[in-house]
């Protein structure tokens, strides 16, 4: 039996094919398996969810009891608000602080270029500690505002980095046609550069959405009034502490199993980033490898 | 200075404290060290005043709890005083479940502030995270007013002494029947909060209610034809174990190793032993190996969950209230869970078995650890102490009265409905309470079910039965310095060790030798710190 071949390259035999699907089933299993028995254990029926000790693959009806009592009492609501502000506002602040430090830093020609260069990648080895930056976000009159979850990590030098390799690397006859044209320099940024960096941009954006979107530490530190928490330190809270939702001293209604809940929540916060994704997926390999190999 | 969060974690929070702050927490406290245990045990604790407004129908005594069999018809008014000054108090605390609704949506909260007559700020954070959130605001030195301190924060005397207000003119001896309720709470458990030779906080009191013993489904067994089981030894309690084991129906009889009741089987200490002085630990008795072989021999059994090794609470939890597992090692606090988390079958039933000793007659189980946490109040808070401490003593008004109704259950109609007498709450009051007040201050624990009288009175007998045979830690209220940097750390290495050795997958005889790296560590040096607090404070 000859094999087949396909532009000058002969494909495997048909076993060794059968082989190769059922690894590529198997780690595709791997993968939606745990995801699946998320959102089954989110809407199966309490009693199933119980019975089956806490996780669940296929649910014998639907019960969205875990997303009602997850919505009524606002918290994952209000801090869902929380979490979609900080991220699409933090994102623009941190793209727009990041990309003007990384295009001056690319300009030649600038003085104090290497010195601030310098300033950043230093802020990439020696984080500031808890403590410290604390007392800096304190100092700045931040505590219990929603700004202490975006401007202490509104800049990350990586990022910084990676954008001011891309922007060095932007012919320089593009610039300077902008220039001869009779542009300044924020023109030129805006109208010349800028159009011509959306993969990075987005590669980029999104590290910053993900980051924001992801965070919790900074708001277990710098907020107390648990309206401004956003959804991870929400969703945090329902994972972390193992009792059910209800005081143990009280009797009370029934609520729904402790891991449907966790699962729910688990559902509503991956959601909204993964909704995101496939927009910008077709710039991802584009931007990330611009960075890397020219960096 | 560079510090991670770990090492910060791990017991650089004085370091850093004097870094950021200027401000050593402990000193005072070395130049004061030596007679510190003198100075503590010197320190007049409040006087008890048991609270007789309210009759308990299974009256307790000062170890067994009082029990309840319906919430009392016309709930006393005990405080008639708003205890606020007008002015926002602030509070910070871990809260044990879901994230309630902020103040302002929150009709419990609001409720509170106006019986209050002061705003309470409540600052929260999950169990785990609660300890990074403290360590940051006590070295940003941004401390509330109202501070709820966990008992293993390392070096507490120092802290406090840097930071809280000194109470014992207020709280020592008599001073305290000024607050009844916190003169109600038994002086045991005040003796956690002296530090430095004065009362630095009100204790949140656990003792009895955190006592545990191993639970099972009553259902369960009872299917099986088993009855009131009663095991005699260790032999029984492991056939116990077999008879309700079926893996290809996924039944195992336990949701974890019963290694601490085995270890009370054979009167293993409860973490620390005094004896003439001199102080063992737990870890060292001699009876250890045998009670690890013996849960060896359960694992290897299989009569114990098979993900038991892997899985968190919750989901113990669910294999007991699933029917997966039908013995779990828990608290009397975890019993009522258990009911809270069934109150749709009506056959749910829980209850415990007595610990027998490993070749027969009685063993020794272990009280429950006595505080859940000290409150403390800020020494740069604008309050009075006055003030804070009859906030304090509002939310020590017992169980029957009119506060402790409102405290637990909120308002009724919202929070709960009443069923004859008793208060049944509703998903909002189970979700608008959880505000954390049971951390300001707290009473002991009454034994109770709502609607199900049963349930306190198995309680209240089997506290009766247990209660003269408790073993204590003898280092409740003797401060050692290395016990509050290290005790976590080794811990768990002696915890992943006898998993371990459990599981088979290390021998028994690498007990000896880790017991010897633990002492050397700081098991010793533990030692060495509580005989001579010990000392101290019997010599005076």
């Amino acid at each position: 039996m000859t094999r087949r071949i396909v532009n000058g390259v002969q494909m495997p035999s048909w076993p060794m094919r059968g082989f190769k699907g059922l690894v590529l089933l198997v780690f595709c299993a791997a993968v939606i398996i745990p995801f699946v028995a998320v959102i089954s254990t989110s809407i199966a029926p309490n009693k199933q969810v119980t019975d089956s000790g806490g996780l669940v693959l296929l649910p014998r009806s639907v019960d969205l009891g875990a997303y009602q009592s997850l919505f009524a009492g606002g918290v994952v609501t209000q801090a869902l608000f929380v979490s979609i502000f900080v991220t699409v506002i933090g994102t623009l602040l941190s793209l727009t602080a990041s990309c003007l430090l990384a295009y001056s830093l690319a300009r030649p020609g600038f003085t104090a270029g290497r010195p601030i260069l310098l300033v950043v990648l230093f802020s990439m080895l020696f984080s500031p500690g808890i403590i410290p930056t604390y007392l800096v976000v304190k100092g700045a009159g931040l505590l219990d505002s929603i700004w202490a979850l975006i401007v202490p990590t509104m800049v990350s030098a990586f990022n910084v980095i990676v954008l001011r390799a891309f922007f060095a690397n932007l012919p320089g006859e593009i610039t300077e046609s902008a220039r001869i044209d009779g542009a300044g320099e924020l023109k030129t940024f805006a109208y010349i550069v800028l159009p011509l960096s959306k993969a990075v941009l987005s590669v980029i954006g999104l590290f910053y959405a993900v980051g924001y979107w992801n965070a919790f530490f900074s708001a277990l530190l710098y907020l107390n009034d648990s309206k401004l928490w956003p959804l991870q330190l929400v969703l945090r809270t329902y994972v972390i502490n193992d009792t059910q939702l209800g005081s143990a001293e009280l009797g009370t209604e029934q609520l729904p199993p402790q891991s449907s809940i966790q699962m729910a929540i688990l559902v509503v916060s991956i959601v909204p980033i993964l909704l995101v994704y496939p927009f910008l997926q077709r710039h991802f390999a584009k931007g990330v490898l611009t960075g890397a190999v020219k960096g | 200075m560079q510090l991670s969060r770990r090492t910060f974690l791990g017991g650089g929070l004085a370091a850093a404290a004097v870094a950021v702050t200027g401000t050593p927490l402990i000193s005072g406290c070395a130049a004061g060290k030596k007679n510190q245990a003198a100075a503590n045990l010197a320190v007049k604790l409040p006087t008890y005043t048991r609270f007789t407004g309210v009759k308990p129908d299974l009256p307790g005594t000062d170890l067994v709890l009082d029990g309840f069999l319906k919430y009392p018809a016309n709930p006393l008014k005990a405080i008639t005083d708003k205890p606020g000054d007008g002015q926002p108090i602030t509070f910070m605390t871990n809260i044990p479940g879901a994230i309630p609704p902020a103040a302002d949506k929150n009709q419990f909260w609001q409720a509170l502030n106006e019986r209050l007559g002061s705003e309470l700020q409540i600052s929260m954070a999950s169990n785990d995270e609660y300890k990074d959130k403290f360590a940051t605001r006590v070295a940003g030195g941004d401390l509330p007013d109202v501070i709820n301190i966990p008992v293993d924060t390392v070096q507490i005397p120092g802290l406090v002494k840097a930071k809280c207000m000194d109470l014992t003119e207020q709280l020592s001896g008599d001073a305290v029947k000024k607050y009844p309720f916190l003169a109600n709470i038994p002086t045991q458990y005040w003796k956690g909060c002296v530090f430095n030779g004065a009362i630095y906080g009100v204790p949140v009191p656990r003792g009895m209610s955190r006592t545990s013993l191993p639970l099972y489904r009553a259902d369960l067994l009872a299917a099986k034809g088993i009855k009131d089981p009663a095991p005699k030894n260790f032999q029984e309690f492991f056939d116990l174990a077999k008879e309700m084991t079926a893996p290809k129906q996924n039944k195992w009889a336990w949701t974890r190793v019963p290694l601490s009741t085995i270890r009370q089987m054979l009167e293993v200490p409860n973490v620390w032993k005094e004896d003439g002085g001199k102080f063992s630990s737990t870890y060292e008795h001699e009876a250890q190996l045998e009670a690890l072989e013996a849960a060896r021999k359960m694992v290897a059994a299989g009569v114990i969950n098979p993900d038991a090794f892997n899985d968190k609470a919750t989901a113990r939890k669910q294999w007991f209230n699933g029917g997966i597992a039908a013995f779990d090692y828990d608290s009397f606090v975890a019993w009522n869970q258990y009911y809270a988390d069934n109150t749709t079958d009506e056959a749910f039933s829980v209850n415990t078995l007595d610990v027998p000793g490993f070749a027969g007659g009685q063993g020794a189980p272990w009280m429950g650890s006595a505080l859940n946490n000290v409150t403390a109040f800020s020494k740069d808070s604008k309050h009075s102490v006055e003030t804070l401490l009859k906030i304090a003593n509002w939310m020590a008004a017992p169980f029957g009265t009119e506060e402790y109704l409102f405290r637990k259950y909120g308002v009724e109609g919202r929070h709960y409905s009443l069923v004859g007498t008793d208060p049944v709450p509703t998903k909002t009051g189970v979700v608008e309470t959880g505000i954390g007040l049971q951390y300001v201050s707290d009473s002991a624990l009454a034994l109770y079910w709502s609607g199900k009288p049963d349930v306190p009175r198995k309680q209240h007998a089997i506290q009766e039965k247990v209660a003269p045979r408790l073993t204590f830690d003898a280092s409740y209220g003797l401060y050692s310095d290395t016990q509050s940097k290290k005790q976590t750390q080794l811990t768990k290495t002696m915890t992943d060790l006898e998993n371990q050795i459990v599981q088979g997958k290390k021998p028994v005889a690498d007990w000896t030798a880790a017991v010897k790296t633990w002492k050397s560590s700081g098991g010793d040096a533990m030692r060495t710190e509580l005989e001579k607090a010990f000392t101290d404070a019997a010599g005076k």
